[in-house]
C-alpha cells in the first residue's frame, strides 16, 4: 500500500493518511484509481501559511485514504483529477474559489457557491480581511 | 342598496381572511435551527393550523412572509422578488437574530444587510433559535396587525 498513496504517516483503522509530492501526485491518483477502483469522497484546501495543502479523500472498499499534497503559495496551480473523476470537477471549483488554487484541466473552474460579487476574493487566505466584513 | 351589499361583501371577505391566513417560509441562507423551531410551529403541538395558516410553497399564493436566516448576498435579488410577488395585504415577520441584525454572523463575507434593508419588516421575533412559542406569539401580533390592513 507504501507504493500505491505515497508516503503514508498514519494509519488507524481504515483510515490511511498519505502524503504525496506534486509531481507524482498525477501517477498516485491513476494508480489508486485504477489498483483499487476507489472513488474521490472530497477535496478541501487548507491555507497553511508557509504553502497551500490540498487534501483528497479517496475511498476503497476497505480503506478511506487522505492524501496531502502540498502547492507553492505565491502561484498555487496543481493538476485537476476531473477527467479521471468526472465529480471531483466540484470539489475542485470550491477549492478555487474560497483558496484561489487553479486546477488545470478542469474546463469548469468556475465560483460554485460564492456570489460573483465578491469575485477576485478569496475568503479562506490567512490574508483576507473578512472579519471586517 | 348598494352600499348594503358591499358592506356585506366586505364583511364576508374581511372574515374569510381572517379565518385562513397562508403562510411562505422562506430560509434565507442561515444554519437552519430557525428553521426546525418553525417546522415545530407547523407540527401539531404547537399548531399553526388552528388559526388556519397552512404553509404553502408560492408568494403568490401567501399572505404572511416568514423569513428567517442570515440574508447572503446571492439571495438578496430572489429575495426581493418574492416580497414583490406577495399580493397586498400582506405582513412580514422576521425571524431569529440573524434576520433582525446578522446575528453571530455579522462580519461574515457572504452575508448582506439585515432582511429591513431588502423589505419592510412587520414584526421581529428575537432569539438564537426563537422558542416556537415565541414564533407563534409573533405570528399571532403579525395577524392582527394584518387585521387592520384589509378591513376597511
Amino acid at each position: 500500500m507504501t507504493k500505491l498513496y505515497g508516503e503514508i504517516y498514519r494509519k488507524q483503522g481504515r483510515f490511511v493518511y498519505a502524503r504525496v509530492g506534486r509531481k507524482q501526485f498525477m501517477r498516485v491518483m491513476e494508480n489508486a484509481r485504477k489498483k483499487t477502483g476507489g472513488r474521490i469522497s472530497s477535496i478541501s484546501g487548507r491555507d497553511a501559511g508557509k504553502s497551500m495543502e490540498i487534501l483528497y479523500t479517496f475511498i476503497t472498499g476497505e480503506h478511506v485514504v487522505n492524501i496531502k499534497v502540498e502547492v507553492d503559495r505565491r502561484k498555487p496551480v496543481i493538476e485537476s483529477v476531473s477527467k479521471l473523476f468526472p465529480a471531483a470537477s466540484l470539489y475542485e471549483r470550491e477549492t478555487y474559489e474560497m483558496l484561489g488554487v487553479l486546477f488545470e484541466g478542469n474546463e469548469e473552474l468556475e465560483n460554485i457557491l460564492l456570489d460573483s460579487k465578491l469575485s477576485p476574493r478569496f475568503p479562506l487566505r490567512k490574508e483576507d480581511k473578512h472579519g471586517k466584513g | 342598496m348598494k352600499e348594503r351589499l358591499y358592506r356585506i361583501t366586505d364583511r364576508l371577505v374581511s372574515y374569510a381572511r381572517r379565518k385562513s391566513p397562508w403562510i411562505l417560509h422562506m430560509d434565507t441562507g442561515g444554519c437552519n435551527g430557525c428553521s426546525i423551531e418553525l417546522f415545530a410551529v407547523l407540527t401539531p403541538r404547537f399548531d399553526i393550523e388552528r388559526f388556519g395558516g397552512v404553509s404553502k410553497a408560492n408568494p403568490r399564493h401567501t399572505d404572511i412572509l416568514l423569513i428567517d436566516g442570515a440574508v447572503t448576498k446571492k439571495i438578496r435579488p430572489r429575495l426581493r422578488r418574492i416580497y414583490e410577488q406577495t399580493p397586498e395585504p400582506k405582513v412580514v415577520i422576521a425571524v431569529g437574530a440573524c434576520a433582525i441584525s446578522k446575528g453571530i454572523f455579522h462580519d461574515a463575507y457572504n452575508i448582506d444587510g439585515p432582511l429591513d434593508e431588502v423589505m419592510p419588516v412587520d414584526v421581529y421575533v428575537p432569539g438564537c433559535p426563537p422558542k416556537p412559542e415565541a414564533i407563534l406569539q409573533g405570528v399571532l401580533k403579525a395577524l392582527k396587525l394584518w387585521e387592520s390592513r384589509y378591513t376597511v
